[in-house]
């Protein structure tokens, strides 16, 4: 996975933020979003990754139902 | 006279013992037919009961796996139902206005943390994983 960098900015830290960001990125454009979107954009993750989970699950199931029995040893 | 009246017993007497002798041998016939078809009845009883076995076994297996995957599907939803408790329990608006670098540390490493997961439950689960898999940063901060 690539890294995301994540700044969160409010009134208190406005001014930093645009002089650090320009100072590392070198341009004072950025993509904002609201803190609900945010929690939005999380949710809508661990949404994703329940589905991923679940869908590994039922191949699992899938391969242990289809699996054939092992045989006993015979002494 | 007497010798056609002993003659005639004998013809009965040589007529009842072939009847008896082919008697004896249809029953003979008829047991072998019996122990036959006794013998194909046991295969097919010893092979229903097999199978009825295997049925059981595999009916209590197939069962142990519904309960694990109804488990590990549950399981599956935990994280979602622990980020919506964190969300409805902390005021992140709030919280990002009066201390926005603390959120952000915690922001950005629960970020971290949910690539790695991603990242951990998309990795092939058999085989031989590549080596030089892994996270890279190409992040321009």
């Amino acid at each position: 996975m690539n890294d995301v960098k994540i700044y969160v900015v409010s009134k208190e830290n406005y001014d930093e933020f645009v002089k650090d960001f320009e100072a590392k990125n070198g341009a004072d454009a950025y993509i904002a979003i609201s803190i609900k979107d945010y929690e939005n954009l999380s949710l809508n993750f661990a949404e994703l990754r329940r589905y991923i989970e679940q869908q590994k699950q039922i191949i699992v199931y899938y391969e242990n139902a289809v699996k054939p029995e092992e045989e006993q040893p015979s002494d | 006279m007497f010798s056609s009246i002993r003659i005639a017993l004998i013809l009965v007497v040589l007529a009842g013992a072939g009847g008896a002798f082919m008697y004896v041998k249809n029953l003979q016939a008829n047991l072998e037919t019996a122990r036959a078809n006794v013998a194909k009845m046991e295969v097919a009883l010893a092979t229903s009961e097999e199978s009825l076995a295997l049925e059981r076994s595999e009916s209590k297996r197939l069962g142990e796996l519904n309960t694990q995957l109804s488990s590990d599907l549950q399981r599956a939803e935990q994280y979602g139902d622990e980020l919506r408790a964190t969300l409805n329990k902390h005021n992140l608006t709030h919280l990002a206005n009066k201390k926005p670098g603390l959120i952000q540390q915690r922001m950005q490493d629960a970020t971290n943390k949910l690539w790695d997961d991603l990242e951990s439950i998309t990795a092939p689960t058999t085989g031989v994983q590549s080596t030089d898999s892994g996270t890279a940063d190409t992040s321009s901060n």
